[in-house]
């Protein structure tokens, strides 16, 4: 079941990054764990990686306390991911 | 103020989104007031004091003058409607009108944190410390806009006014309770919105259905 939960956790992700960030399906979908992000995707300016944040918390009902906040969790998706999923599945 | 379509009738006032929101969705905007302009509704879209044409400075202006703005601008325009996009909701609480439409309404305390955030991830100086300040010690640069604390207070207070008579309209993957919902991206959030067709013509439409 952990399984599952974790595998829905990173289809929002990638579909926050559809919608929010404009990207095409295809281009999300190959991202894995070493793909940058912040710093290497035009669309991903700071208030696109701002925006994108509070949409994963709306999407995965999780609340990310101003302290938890670390440009580090942006550098990559599997970072991104990473993070999202220590949070969604406490 | 920027008015659209016929002027016989009294029309549909804009509250604009708030601080780089506003940016961002001018395109969209200004594709909601032609279509609506092609249904033969009038709009109208003021400048919030201190941001776009204004001749202040934001960092004098208080939550109410913005407020006061609102309703200063349904009065002028004799509008019969209020459309208030994302943070512009937060503002239309001072005016009557008669039909009030909200779309995708954002709380004062995410749109605050959200500016705060991204010049964090910009500016390493801007630490936990200088992000207290924006509350205590101001006027911050946030999204290119001076921000008082007065204002950052505001923002992040502010609450949606209780009223019977709103129709909530909000993005399909948005959150929240809506009365009507579109299918579209948050454009809000994009760096290079190029604006969308066929949201602005959904919107348009509901917009159009509920006061007609």
């Amino acid at each position: 079941m952990a399984t599952e939960a974790a595998g829905k956790v990173e289809e929002t992700l990638r579909a926050a990054l559809v919608d929010v960030l404009g990207l095409h399906e295809a281009q999300v979908a190959d991202f894995d764990a070493d793909t940058e992000l912040f710093g290497a995707i035009p669309e991903l300016d700071s208030m696109a990686v701002a925006g994108l944040l509070t949409e994963i918390e709306d999407r995965l009902d999780i609340w990310i306390e101003d302290d938890e906040f670390e440009t580090e969790m942006l550098e990559t998706f599997g970072n991104l991911l990473a993070f999202a999923k220590e949070k969604a599945l406490q | 103020m920027m008015s659209f379509g016929p002027d016989r009738d009294a029309g549909i006032l804009i509250v604009p989104p708030l601080f780089e929101e506003l940016n961002r969705t001018r395109k969209l905007i200004s594709d909601i007031m032609r279509a609506l302009a092609a249904a033969d509704v009038a709009t109208h879209l003021p400048d919030l004091p201190g941001t776009g044409e204004s001749e202040i400075s934001l960092s004098d202006i208080a939550w109410d003058d913005w407020r006061q703005a609102i309703a200063d601008a349904v009065a002028h325009a004799d509008a019969a409607a209020i459309l208030a996009v994302r943070g512009g909701c937060l503002l239309d609480d001072a005016v009557d009108a008669k039909a009030h439409i909200r779309f995708s309404p954002v709380a004062g305390k995410r749109l605050i944190r959200d500016l705060i955030r991204a010049r964090s991830l910009t500016d390493a100086g801007f630490d936990a410390e200088a992000q207290k300040a924006v509350f205590v010690d101001g006027p911050t640069n946030l999204g290119g806009y001076p921000v008082s604390t007065a204002l950052a207070c505001a923002v992040r207070d502010a609450e949606f006014a209780e009223r019977n008579d709103v129709t909530t309209i909000r993005l399909d993957s948005d959150h929240g309770d809506a009365d009507i919902t579109v299918t579209g991206s948050p454009l809000w959030r994009r760096a290079e919105p190029s604006g969308s067709p066929e949201l602005a013509a959904s919107l348009a439409e509901a917009v159009a259905n509920r006061i007609g």
